[in-house]
């Protein structure tokens, strides 16, 4: 599970993006960002886009998690080349380029810095029960994982994954996630429990604030 | 592919920024300053539905990279009022790791929201045709209406990308035209039918899923009003 890892590079992580603080790295963020849709030009484009590779690197992020993830814009990139009339390399080169480097600079800023410190810096600007929404969503997502990585595995060993018989395939898969989807519900119901007897009221406080 | 989210930089700033305004003040209005969360149940569920959203996307079908999202069964799960955060937080996380751009996550949370809530109001109102063919025909209905809010989305884009395709072109590609531009009949015909096998997929998985619910979990399944 992609997520997982991503997880565990962001918070083990040692480098120096890694230790700058997650306010100044969303400022930066923002500034690339602002840059980038600003100027259509193929050389500024094509420059963030090597120098956030350069950054990806000397923060010792594996390649191999890091490209895929920038790449999956390309699914739709496809879709909108295929329906442009008259396609030039220019107009090619202007919207890919940005349209990668932006997503490498957001999935370069999770990877260096973990959820907690970006929820954490959000809730000095958003409503505390958009953080708190957040925050339990995130948290649901590792007390889930592994009950989908369980339930995948038990349905390749007993063949209810075979997609020469899809109807059969998709109704396993389907009650599948029925299971999980109940055995999720009774964790939710009972995490909110154990919140509500600790006063939880809205809002999830961060003692470092974030930083 | 049932559902495509839009990355960045491929649309004007005004668009996007009128997304995310339009996105909050349903939130807003929705949640009335947030007065609404204090239901821990409700609110607990909603993360877990979501995170299982997010890890359902996750999941790759062999050959094609197509994956699932489960926004219909979640939407009928929530109602229309948690699905919206629930699209939110969706995005939000997804964004973060690649899957839809971040200045592009208030049009994303609008089209998830749509296929949610229309699922949900599908659901209620094809219920009395069977529990799975409701299911299925919810799914087709609310992806088929997603795909058409991001369709809109592109179409009231595409002056500014046509601008951007013609920026730098100086020749003439031929008689009236001035340079590359966004077909967007052809755009129609990929996202809709591509799309139409994706919804058929995911439609027969959601039917599948509230079947299962239906019979373990009924209260689930009964429109929202009285899940936990």
């Amino acid at each position: 599970m992609d997520l997982y890892y991503i997880d565990y590079i962001s918070v083990s992580g040692r480098s120096w993006l890694h230790r700058a603080p997650a306010g100044i790295k969303m400022l930066a963020l923002v500034a690339i960002i602002t840059v980038l849709l600003a100027f259509e030009s193929i050389s500024i484009e094509a420059g963030i886009a090597l120098s956030i590779l350069a950054m990806a690197v000397s923060a010792r992020i594996p390649m191999r998690l890091y490209l895929p993830l920038i790449l999956y814009p390309v699914v739709f990139l496809v879709i909108l080349f295929l329906s442009i009339e008259g396609l030039t390399w220019h107009a090619t080169g202007i919207i890919g380029l940005r349209v990668l480097a932006l997503t490498g600079t957001v999935v370069l800023f999770l990877m260096t810095t973990s959820y907690p410190r970006i929820f954490g810096t959000l809730s000095r600007v958003l409503p505390g029960f958009l953080v708190a929404a957040l925050f339990f969503t995130y948290r649901s997502i590792f007390l889930i994982a592994d009950s989908v990585v369980n339930v995948r595995i038990a349905m390749h060993l007993r063949g209810g994954i075979d997609w020469k018989r899809p109807m059969a395939t998709l109704r396993n898969f389907g009650m599948a996630l029925g299971h999980i989807m109940i055995h999720s519900i009774d964790m939710s119901q009972r995490m909110a429990d154990g919140l509500a007897v600790r006063g939880f009221a809205n809002r999830i406080y961060y003692l470092d604030g974030g930083k | 592919m049932s559902h495509i989210h839009l990355p960045d930089g491929i649309l004007p700033v005004w668009l996007w920024a009128a997304g995310y305004l339009l996105a909050f003040l349903l939130i807003g209005v929705l949640w009335r300053g947030g007065k609404a969360t204090a239901e821990p149940r409700r609110f607990a569920l909603l993360g877990i539905l979501a995170a299982m959203m997010i890890l359902v996307a996750m999941i790759e079908v062999p050959p094609v990279s197509y994956h699932f999202n489960l926004s219909v069964v979640t939407g009928i799960i929530l109602g229309p009022r948690l699905s919206v955060l629930a699209a939110l937080m969706v995005n939000v996380i997804l964004s973060l790791i690649g899957h839809g751009g971040i200045t592009v996550i208030g049009l994303n949370t609008l089209v998830l929201s749509t296929e949610m809530i229309a699922g949900y109001y599908g659901f209620r109102l094809l219920r009395r045709i069977g529990l799975t063919k409701a299911g299925f025909m919810a799914t087709l209905m609310g992806l088929f209406l997603g795909t058409s809010a991001g369709f809109g989305i592109i179409t009231l884009g595409s002056p500014w990308i046509d601008r951007v395709l013609r920026a730098g072109v100086t020749e003439e590609l031929g008689p009236g035209i001035e340079g590359p531009y966004l077909n967007l009949t052809r755009l129609a015909i990929l996202m809709f039918g591509v799309g139409a096998a994706g919804w058929v997929v995911e439609g027969i998985l959601s039917a599948a899923i509230l079947g299962y619910l239906h019979k373990v979990y009924p209260d689930v399944v009964s429109g929202g009003s009285r899940a936990p």
